[in-house]
């Protein structure tokens, strides 16, 4: 299963755009402008359509300056904290996440995909 | 506080088309566009032809929680608003009154998160008032085939008594899927046994066995007669007269006697002109429903201009009729030329000003009717502006 290929017509679909304007490199929630709403949608579509386990705080980065807020409040490393938090997600992407951080919500569309490849690594 | 009402706006999406050019010229020929349905070829239907919500409304990801009559709706009210020429100063405070059908498609689902959305009636309200900006006074009615009528009705006394400068009002409904199809075939109310589709609703005809499904949506602006005039609105008439009223009888077949229709239909006239006044009937092409029109229109109006019944012409929008034969007859109004009753060749009475073919008029009032399962009726007195 080609899991971009599924992840984009998911968020096509319930975001109503255009799967050639999504690559994995789009953000989802500063670019393709997903609110909270269609995220919960876009977590069952994934959880049914993959056939996968979905935890919305963890597809969705939804922690993140928590995390980092507590790492600096426990004097702990934000790239250690990450990395425990995303296990999916690699280390280069967690570093740029760290940089791209002031500019907004740093979801995109390859973190979604991780995780469905790391959720479809666990289920097999 | 009674202040004048008066519509300046018109958005429609119908199957004769969603502007003024196309609609008339369809109205000019013999029959309405009827095909045999695609899920029961017994049953004559009259679809939107190549429908796009974002043709009309642009990206609209809440499009995924609406039926297809709901975005018929949306497409209508948004068509209303460009019509009128109101913008968000104007509809702030705006109110909106949307009369709308259930959703006979949804069903709990595995693959959605939010499916609760697509049972809940107001989803296309708020969706509406998110794109259009509108935040004041509002109602979504569910009252069969009058809530339209009904949700003007509302939006204009909302405006009367000065609760809104401003309320967009009307609905929007589609019965062509499966469901909908079985559900009329059902219960026993669609025509059948016809040759050709376009033949299928016969309102008014002795040789009558039941309506056409159509769809579509019609959505007006409505605003106190004060507040158009300040912005130097174009004016397409006035409302003056609303009603409603329950059968209490039967949940689907109307009362014989016509009663609490007729109560209706008299507290309407009460604010009409006798001269020059022309019904745009319910007219369902059903034995039963234009039995009892029938009698109520000989007993409050024989002396009409002329009665018009487009179901003929479009079927039966369900929730939509209402909003949708107002906008037809409004058309009419302004080209001065109405439609014949398609298909009606032997007239169920005599006493009654049936229009048998295209003519020349000038009504000095409308009176829409609209009779609903459930014996909800509602209506609406309406003087061109001239």
């Amino acid at each position: 299963m080609n899991l971009f290929a599924t992840i984009s017509s998911i968020l096509a679909e319930i975001l109503d755009l255009d799967p050639a304007d999504i690559t994995p490199e789009t953000y989802v929630i500063r670019t393709l402008e997903a609110e909270s709403i269609d995220l919960l949608e876009i977590g069952v579509a994934m959880q049914h359509r993959l056939d996968i386990a979905v935890d919305d705080d963890l597809l969705f980065l939804k922690n993140v300056r928590m995390i980092l807020n507590r790492a600096q409040h426990d004097g702990a490393d934000a790239l250690k904290a990450l990395r425990s938090a995303y296990p999916h997600l690699s280390e280069d992407r967690l570093r740029e996440i760290l940089s791209d951080l002031p500019a907004g919500p740093v979801l995109r569309v390859g973190d979604l995909v991780a995780y469905a490849l790391a959720a479809n690594r666990a289920g097999s | 506080m009674s202040r004048r009402v008066v519509i300046t706006g018109s958005g429609f999406v119908l199957p004769l088309g969603n502007n003024r050019p196309d609609v008339l010229s369809a109205l000019l020929e013999s029959h309405g566009p009827f095909l045999r349905s695609e899920v029961d070829p017994h049953v004559a239907v009259c679809p939107v032809p190549d429908f796009d919500l974002k043709s009309h409304v642009g990206r609209c990801k809440n499009a995924r929680y609406l039926t297809r009559g709901q975005q018929l709706c949306l497409a209508a009210a948004v068509r209303a608003v460009d019509d009128a020429g109101l913008d968000g100063r104007n509809l702030d405070r705006a109110g909106l009154f949307l009369g709308l059908g259930p959703n006979l498609q949804a069903s709990p689902r595995d693959d959605r998160a939010l499916w609760l959305l697509d049972y809940l009636p107001n989803t296309v309200t708020s969706v509406m008032a998110e794109i259009l900006g509108a935040h004041g006074e509002n109602l979504t009615i569910l009252t069969a085939c009058a809530a339209s009528t009904q949700a003007l009705g509302q939006a204009y006394r909302t405006v009367a008594s000065g609760l809104a400068d401003v309320a967009l009002a009307g609905g929007g409904d589609s019965r062509l899927s499966f469901e909908g199809v079985r559900a009329y075939k059902q219960a026993g109310v669609l025509a059948s046994g016809f040759e050709r589709p376009e033949l299928a609703c016969r309102p008014f005809d002795r040789a009558r066995c039941g309506f056409a499904i159509g769809e579509g949506g019609a959505v007006f602006a409505l605003e106190s007669l004060e507040h158009a005039e300040g912005r130097g609105a174009r004016i397409l008439a006035e409302i003056v007269s609303a009603s409603s009223s329950l059968d209490g009888f039967s949940l689907t077949g109307p009362d014989p006697s016509g009663m609490a229709a007729s109560m209706a239909v008299q507290s309407c006239l009460e604010y009409l002109p006798s001269d020059g006044l022309c019904v745009l009937a319910h007219g369902t092409g059903t034995v039963l429903n234009d039995a009892m029109e029938g009698e109520i229109l000989a007993a409050t109006v024989p002396h009409a201009l002329a009665i018009i019944a487009f179901k003929s012409r479009i079927g039966h929008l369900a929730a939509a009729c209402g909003s949708a034969e107002l906008a037809l007859g409004l058309i009419c109004v302004a080209q001065g030329q109405f439609p014949g009753i398609a298909g009606l060749e032997n007239p169920c009475r005599e006493d009654l000003p049936l229009l048998r073919e295209r003519t020349l008029l000038r009504p000095g009032s409308l009176l829409l009717q609209s009779f609903g399962f459930g014996g909800q009726n509602a209506c609406l007195g309406v003087r061109p502006w001239i």
